[in-house]
């Protein structure tokens, strides 16, 4: 099966993405769905709270990046389709940024790769957001390696 | 030797523009790192972010040393923040 890739203004259908992997021999498809979270906790006392996030691309490049990664799982696990859709433009609060749906012949290696495309995506595909939180100026996120794992960003890291 | 460069997100905001060209003396060769040292020359304001950013050329990310021609397109890639 081809992957399917997106960058998109518009909503994101994740029920079409679970049909486009859908295949007869599959066991599991996952669907994994990162949203646009409100409040974030920066420190004990401080909490953010977002009014919208604004994502950009690099597009023609992000989706190189998105084929490039998709090829790459499937050489590390048996899948049959995989399907990412990424938000651009504005993003709202409990609205999906992004969509990961992959079908497997067996469920581990569905949750698997699912897992791995996340985490390889927001390393390695350039998409940025852009921060507006209330009561303060918007700004670009640019997560340094020291920060990139203290979830100071918004959107799936939510614990 | 002109170069252009895309800019993206924080750093088009800093430069006040998403696309940058600039003449390098090209008598040298020219490589990714003396783009990226020339365009910190050019937007001070550029270095914090130039010091952590990635470089591309053709929608693929090259190394510092990749060798630039007149006919390529450069991007600089600042740290990403999708998903």
């Amino acid at each position: 099966m081809k992957n399917w890739i997106e960058l998109t203004h518009q909503s994101i259908e994740t029920n079409r993405m679970l049909e486009v992997v859908s295949h007869p021999d599959a066991g599991g498809e996952i669907l994994f769905v990162g949203t646009t979270r409100r409040k974030t906790r920066v420190s004990k006392e401080v909490e953010t709270v977002t009014e919208y996030l604004v994502y950009e691309a690099f597009e023609s490049m992000a989706i190189r990046e998105l084929e490039r990664l998709a090829d790459l799982a499937r050489t590390l696990w048996p899948l049959w389709g995989i399907a990412i859709s990424h938000r651009l433009g504005k993003v709202m609060p409990q609205e999906a940024s992004i969509a990961i749906a992959v079908s497997a012949s067996h469920r581990a290696e569905a949750f698997e790769a699912a897992r791995w495309l996340i985490d390889k995506i927001k390393q390695d595909v350039p998409i940025w957001k852009q921060e507006n939180y209330q009561g303060s100026e918007a700004q670009w996120v640019h997560p340094t390696t020291a920060s990139v794992d203290s979830s100071i960003g918004n959107a799936e890291e939510a614990e | 030797m002109v170069v252009n460069v895309r800019l993206f997100a924080g750093a088009a905001q800093i430069a006040g523009s998403s696309n940058v060209s600039f003449e390098i003396d090209s008598e040298i060769s020219v490589c990714v790192a003396d783009v990226a040292a020339h365009l910190g020359i050019l937007f001070p304001m550029l270095n914090e972010l130039i010091q952590v950013s990635r470089w591309a050329v053709a929608d693929q990310f090259v190394e510092m040393d990749f060798r630039v021609q007149a006919e390529h397109s450069l991007a600089m890639i600042p740290p990403v923040s999708g998903g």
